[in-house]
């Protein structure tokens, strides 16, 4: 009984992993291919690129990797779970890194866009050649005034 | 619109405004706006601002040195973010996301197979 229990269990894991990792391969597929088009995707067999396609017609079980003939399935699929895990974090914190730079990089466009609001050339550029003529003092102040041509 | 401004800009704030302190300051860099400085008194410079956009349709803010000194830096700092993106992007596409995905297919296909 114990054992078709774990048989069962063993099962649904299977599936569950089976259903988890391809969404999440497809998932990737996606924000991969949005970022770039053109982007191959291959899969590493002893250190060999393969296209999908190839890989999955020339498909071997990894001995090295996953030892079948040492290790039970539950074993095995423990030892996938966790690259999965880890593989998963891994992706997280370094697509929130780059998410962040994006972020900050955005914050800093915002005082382009206020300057381009006032003219198509960044006026502080133009300004900058004139700062002689700026007064500022106690009283008297320069204003700058654009002028619709 | 450019010589109705250089007329009347010293009537905006009568009296207030530094007579003959308008210089245009670009060369013609944008078709539509030219950019002009002048110089008022510091405390009625909220109503030359007001003036100037009621009468002239002229938009006018205060010179702000900050700004402009800021500038290079601000501008050097947005490179160097560019870059940081470029490469961040480049490695997270080439490098991590090629290797996650190689690793994960690999390991969902022994997933397949034992089913």
């Amino acid at each position: 009984m114990n054992s078709l229990d774990s048989l069962l269990k063993t099962n649904d894991e299977l599936q569950r992993l089976d259903l988890e990792m391809e969404s999440f391969l497809k998932s990737l597929e996606k924000r991969v291919l949005e970022l770039q088009p053109d982007f191959e995707f291959t899969v590493n067999i002893k250190n060999n690129p393969y296209k999908v396609e190839e890989a999955i017609n020339t498909f071997q079980w990894d001995e090295q990797k996953y030892p079948k003939n040492q290790k039970t399935i539950e074993q095995i699929m423990e030892k996938i779970t966790e690259k999965f895990t880890s593989t998963k974090s891994n992706l997280k914190t370094k697509s929130d890194d780059y998410q962040s730079e994006c972020e900050k990089l955005k914050q800093k466009m915002k005082s382009d866009s206020e300057a381009a609001s006032f003219m198509k050339v960044d006026y502080r550029e133009i300004v900058k050649r004139s700062t002689q003529l700026m007064v500022k003092t106690d009283y008297l102040t320069t204003l700058l005034c654009f002028v619709p041509l | 619109m450019v010589e109705n401004f250089q007329k009347g800009y010293k009537e905006l704030v009568e009296g207030m405004v530094l007579p003959l302190s308008a210089e245009q300051l670009d060369s013609g860099e944008d078709e539509k706006t030219s950019l002009w400085k002048v110089v008022v008194m510091a405390h009625k410079k909220d109503e030359f601002i007001n003036q100037a956009r009621t009468n002239f349709r002229i938009l006018a803010k205060e010179y702000d040195e900050n700004e402009i000194l800021r500038l290079p830096k601000e501008l050097k700092e947005k490179d160097d973010l560019k870059k940081s993106i470029n490469e961040k992007r480049e490695n997270l596409l080439n490098k991590n996301c090629k290797a996650f995905y190689s690793e994960m297919y690999h390991a969902l296909l022994h997933i397949k197979v034992l089913f």
